[in-house]
């Protein structure tokens, strides 16, 4: 229940609210056609398929073990250190060296004299699995002898390259390495260090119980003193090796004197997302960010926690992202939007346009009732006005446009053209209103939508069941007294 | 739904007036289903696509070399009040106004990229190699320092030390040839 109000916080306007009391995007709300509830995230089980773990760039699937080594991470793809977005491949051409150049001349050496460097165009091939493999493998310094192309990494989306923090261009893909760890040597003697100790006490415990049961008991104290094991020349020189590179602590990490004297420079800093995307090095600095690996993806099954059938299924090629399964709200729930963000006055009724789509290719009946919140809800919500009476949304027809209006328009009963502001097939403009009561959160309203359901199979049709009704709360925005 | 139909019935006919005084160097390629008014004046190999929006209201607006301003893409000089003077809105060489990017700055120089949706107010003086990435918004009053980035849905801002210049070159050669073919260009009055 805490959720609710954080939830509420997010630039989202319209959220629905699960069965669960959480509040989610319509996106995320799954429909199980068979006991017809609407679920959000959190009560439906997922199911994680450990045999399918792929990289989401290049598409490469990796069997678990060799994932497991590879730390979760794809090999050959990047990610942005400032955006997270794949990075893109693209290359530099280099001009051939004077003394080949001259040996064999042709037309384009006057060119790549004029401009030394000769940027390689639409090269952004991280994206496509086939380029990036023959671009990594394949170098093509190996087919035009006379010019190399050399490889830097680059983010389409925030601009990002790998040349921004002095990391040299490549000749290949497959150049490009992780950040070495700074505490690597370290770990390795602590692990080479426990390793040794373990099989240190396996034996001494065997021979202990060996000399138990030759009928020789040893007093328990033997047991506690340490000193015994100090003199061990073994644990000994395991000691030394930890200890040459165990960190020294005499001096203490002090602050550079840049940091009081200087003004920060805050687009030069990292934010903390970006700091623990690397977690072994934490960079501080924009300078100091470092290319990652892109994590591997496995892929999910969605469960109905109710009667256990599957809501969502991906297909099994990794390439397709197409869903074998597929039972979202989406497909279902009347899609609620709000028009612009209302003029709200605080104390008095203001008008909140809202819009409603219906996506499905029935005619579907939608009324709306006052939201019976729990007490918590009631808090956070002001009091709402909402449309009398049920709107009937007619199906969309691609057709539609060509037709004449009047044939296609909503059928309103008496006095409900007072609250339609707009209409046209599958998509109803409503007035509801809202009366802001504080001025120091956001106004928001709350009400049940109650729409007709018609399953597309004839095996689910229930009789009992033909309409549903899930609640929505909308964020108005700020009010001004 | 008004503006859907009017556009599925047929109001094609009906082309945007282009009024103004324009002055297009060579080889730069402008439809006549953009929309441009006033005092405009565009160098050579620049592009402006069909659709796109360039207003000289508050003076003249004169745009470099390569450019490459595509559709729905809109470039103002805005209106200044009464009593202040004419200022020209002049926009440097190989700059890309991407698919419905609203420029209104004073001033944009060379390399800048302006990404689908950013909108660069009346008081921005956008440098050389920056970056506004898409839905991205700057209204204050500023100069956007060489290699500004910003981007994402929080705005973020950081610089690039590094700048590469733009690789559009091929595009827009191969956009020259290839759209006079299919549309009406602004010859210069
Ligand atoms: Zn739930
Ligand atoms: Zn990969
Ligand atoms: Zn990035
Ligand atoms: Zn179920």
């Amino acid at each position: 229940m805490a959720s609710i109000p954080l939830a509420l916080e997010y630039k989202r306007y319209v959220l629905y609210l699960c069965r669960c009391s959480g509040l989610v995007g319509i996106e995320s709300l799954y429909f199980c056609r068979h006991c017809k509830l609407l679920r959000c995230m959190d009560c439906v089980s997922v199911q994680i398929d450990g045999t399918c773990i792929s990289c989401p760039s290049c598409n490469d699937s990796v069997p678990q073990t060799d994932a497991k080594a590879k730390k979760f991470r794809c090999t050959h793809c990047y990610q942005c250190p400032m955006c997270t977005t794949p990075l893109a491949t693209r290359f530099v051409q280099l001009p051939p060296p004077p003394g080949k150049s001259e040996s064999a001349p042709d037309t384009s050496s006057g060119k790549t004299d004029a401009s030394p460097t000769k940027e390689g165009t639409g090269e952004s091939t991280a994206l496509t699995p086939k380029t990036s493999k023959r671009l990594s493998l394949t170098p093509s310094s190996l087919k035009s002898p006379g010019s190399t192309k050399m490889y830097y990494l680059f983010c389409t989306s925030c601009h990002w390259t790998t040349r921004e923090v002095d990391i040299p261009d490549k000749r290949s893909l497959l150049d490009f390495k992780e950040k070495p760890h700074p505490f690597q040597d370290r770990y390795k003697a602590l692990l080479s260090y426990y390793k040794d100790l373990d099989l240190y006490e396996r034996v001494s415990s065997q021979n202990m119980s060996r000399q138990v049961s030759g009928r020789k008991p040893r007093p328990f104290s033997s047991l506690l003193d340490t000193s015994k094991y100090k003199k061990d020349p073994e644990v000994q020189r395991v000691v030394k090796q930890v200890q040459s590179v165990a960190l020294s602590a005499k001096d203490p990490v002090r602050l550079p004197d840049s940091y009081y004297t200087e003004p920060v420079d805050v687009s030069s800093l990292t934010t903390i997302q970006q700091k623990l995307l690397d977690p072994s090095h934490q960079p501080s600095h924009v300078k100091d960010l470092w290319p990652h690996p892109l994590p591997l993806i496995s892929r999910k099954t969605i469960r109905c926690r109710g009667c256990d059938h599957i809501l969502l299924k991906p297909d099994v090629n990794v390439n397709l992202v197409r869903f074998k399964i597929q039972h979202v709200a989406i497909q279902v729930v009347p899609r609620i939007r709000l028009i612009n963000v209302p003029k709200l006055t605080l104390g008095e009724p203001s008008l909140v346009p809202v819009s409603i789509t219906s996506p499905v290719s029935y005619s579907m009946t939608i009324s709306f009732n006052q939201l019976s919140s729990s007490k918590k809800l009631k808090e956070i919500l002001c009091p709402a006005v909402i449309p009398e009476g049920s709107f009937v949304l007619k199906s969309l027809d691609d057709t539609s446009d060509l037709l004449d209006d009047s044939s296609q328009s909503v059928s309103l009963g008496a006095d409900q053209s007072d609250y339609v502001l707009s209409s046209e097939p599958g998509r109803i403009v409503l007035k509801f209103g809202a009366i802001p009561s504080r001025e120091d959160i956001d106004a928001k309203i709350g009400f049940e939508v109650v729409f007709s359901y018609e399953p597309l199979i004839e095996a689910d049709r229930d009789p009992g069941v033909t309409e549903l009704t899930v609640p929505v709360i909308i964020n108005c925005g700020h009010s001004f007294a | 739904m008004a503006a859907r139909r009017s556009t599925i019935r047929g109001e094609r006919t009906k082309e945007p007036k282009n009024v103004g005084n324009f002055k297009i160097g060579q080889g730069a390629v402008v439809c006549t289903e953009a929309q441009l008014t006033g005092d405009i004046t565009i160098g050579s190999h620049t592009v402006v696509h069909p659709t796109a929006v360039i207003h000289a209201e508050g003076g003249p607006v004169i745009i470099g070399e390569n450019n490459h301003i595509m559709e729905k893409a809109v470039i103002i000089n805005k209106k200044r009040p009464d009593g202040e003077p004419v200022k020209p809105l002049v926009i440097g060489n190989n700059n890309l106004f991407e698919f419905l990017s609203r420029c209104e700055s004073m001033s944009v120089g060379s390399e800048n990229i302006f990404e689908p949706k950013c909108v660069v107010g009346d008081n921005v003086i956008v440098s050389d190699y920056c970056v506004i990435g898409s839905e991205c918004k700057v209204q204050s009053n500023e100069t956007l320092p060489s290699g500004t980035v910003i981007s994402g849905t929080d705005g973020r801002r950081w610089n690039k030390q590094v700048n590469i210049k733009s690789e559009n070159h091929q595009q827009l050669e191969y956009l020259v040839k290839l759209l006079p073919n299919f549309h009406r260009t602004i010859k210069s009055t």
